[in-house]
């Protein structure tokens, strides 16, 4: 009877395996945080895993795998948003708006937000991702302004108009306490 | 005076040039009512660890291991290959990764997509036969929904997006053949060939519009005739 091969990982699958053990957690949360539905952050996370795989080769080996694994989901967090019409940019305002709401997203959208109420619930759909961007993702301004389609400056209100609101909630809650 | 949208890129550590990070830093050393400003300014901040747990679905993070797997094992799939032969290097990927969507696929029968999906005990009680009704029209919902927002033009977009409805294509398949399901089986695997041909880079524009038209019309016959038939017809 002939005995099927034992599957051996490589190498670079080896390192693959090790990064999704100690950090899919995190690519899921960066995900849902993005696309605030559950179904769309896990579709970005294996796009994204897959689409590392498919370029292990660049991965130069400057910083972790798993760090350069995470930059590659946000980014297919991105695109999922953008191919699905999800958000859609006003040209004049540089705001985002969301076109399908949808009873499932709406759904989605009011769990996430009772998750996340506490901080992020005054912001606006573009306030809320430049800021996860920028605070949790480390990404730099010109880069968040690069991926959306918007101008540095937007983004950089974006951030501002996203603090200042935290900071207003944070003020009500202390005179509340 | 310093501003607080000055403090606030301060607190970023790489939007402002050096120079500009050295005299707020220094300003905040020598200022107390500055740096009171700022210290209110950066703790009505989230922090990661203080963000709720979003916890991933029960075995995604074993599909995860599977699809690199998958992908691994395919002879066909060198590092960023600039075409994929059409189907032959999605073998390997259906032998392991519908093997493991078998149990995703049941547990995680939703009524309709997005909607978050039901702890395990309640799942439990469900006969695996609705499951997979349920989660036959969730995934035909959620794949028409996906190849509406499909580029038409050969494209990574595509080609991931379309792989990873046929990895779960494959995983509703092996559920109905192992629930005896023949004719559930029989509609699934009439999308395949379909589903590879969008997948492959061969495939130009105009044939995959046609083909998401193709697939999108027979998916909605499905969905329809599911409805008619009821949630508990196998």
């Amino acid at each position: 009877m002939d005995i099927p091969p034992l599957h051996r990982p490589s190498l670079d699958e080896a390192a693959f395996h090790n990064a999704i053990s100690e950090s899919a957690e995190q690519w899921f949360a960066a995900c849902l945080r993005i696309t605030r539905d559950r179904d769309l952050a896990q579709d970005a996370v294996q796009d994204g895993l897959l689409n590392a795989w498919h370029k292990r080769g660049q991965f130069q080996h400057d910083a972790e795998l798993a760090t350069w694994i995470h930059r590659i989901v946000i980014n297919a967090a991105l695109q999922l948003l953008r191919s699905r019409g999800r958000h859609v940019w006003g040209e004049e305002t540089g705001e985002m708006v969301d076109t399908q709401p949808g009873p499932e997203a709406a759904a989605a959208s009011d769990q996430f937000s009772k998750d996340l109420n506490r901080h992020l619930r005054r912001l606006t759909p573009i306030e809320r991702l430049c800021f996860l961007l920028r605070h949790f993702e480390q990404w730099r301004l010109k880069e968040i302004a690069a991926e959306i389609g918007a101008s540095e400056g937007i983004v950089k209100q974006a951030v501002f108009r996203a603090v200042r609101k935290m900071r207003a909630d944070m003020g009500a809650l202390r005179r509340q306490a | 005076m310093i501003s607080d949208d000055t403090l606030i890129l301060y607190s970023f550590g790489d939007e402002l040039d050096e120079a500009e990070q050295r005299r707020i830093a220094a300003a905040l050393a020598g200022d107390a009512a500055l740096a009171a400003r700022y210290d209110a300014l950066i703790s009505a901040l989230p922090q990661p660890d203080t963000l709720p747990r979003l916890d991933m679905a029960d075995g995604f993070e074993q599909q995860l291991h599977d699809l690199v797997r998958a992908a691994a094992s395919s002879p066909a799939v060198g590092v960023m290959p600039a075409r994929r032969r059409r189907g032959r290097w999605l073998l390997p990927v259906f032998a392991v990764a519908a093997t493991v969507f078998l149990a995703v696929a049941i547990n995680l029968a939703p009524d309709s997509p997005g909607v978050i999906e039901s702890p395990p005990t309640r799942a439990a009680t469900v006969e695996p036969s609705v499951r997979l009704e349920r989660g036959l029209r969730a995934y035909l919902v959620s794949a028409r929904a996906e190849l509406a927002s499909l580029p038409d033009q050969p494209s990574t977009a595509r080609t991931t997006a379309t792989e990873r409805l046929i990895i779960k294509n494959h995983g509703l398949m092996s559920t109905a053949d192992a629930l005896r399901a023949a004719d559930r089986s029989r509609l699934l695997r009439g999308f395949d060939p379909l589903l590879r041909e969008l997948a492959s880079t061969d495939t130009g524009a105009s044939r995959a519009s046609d083909l998401r038209e193709q697939l999108s019309f027979e998916m909605q016959v499905v969905l329809t005739k599911l409805s008619a038939a009821g949630s508990n017809s196998v």
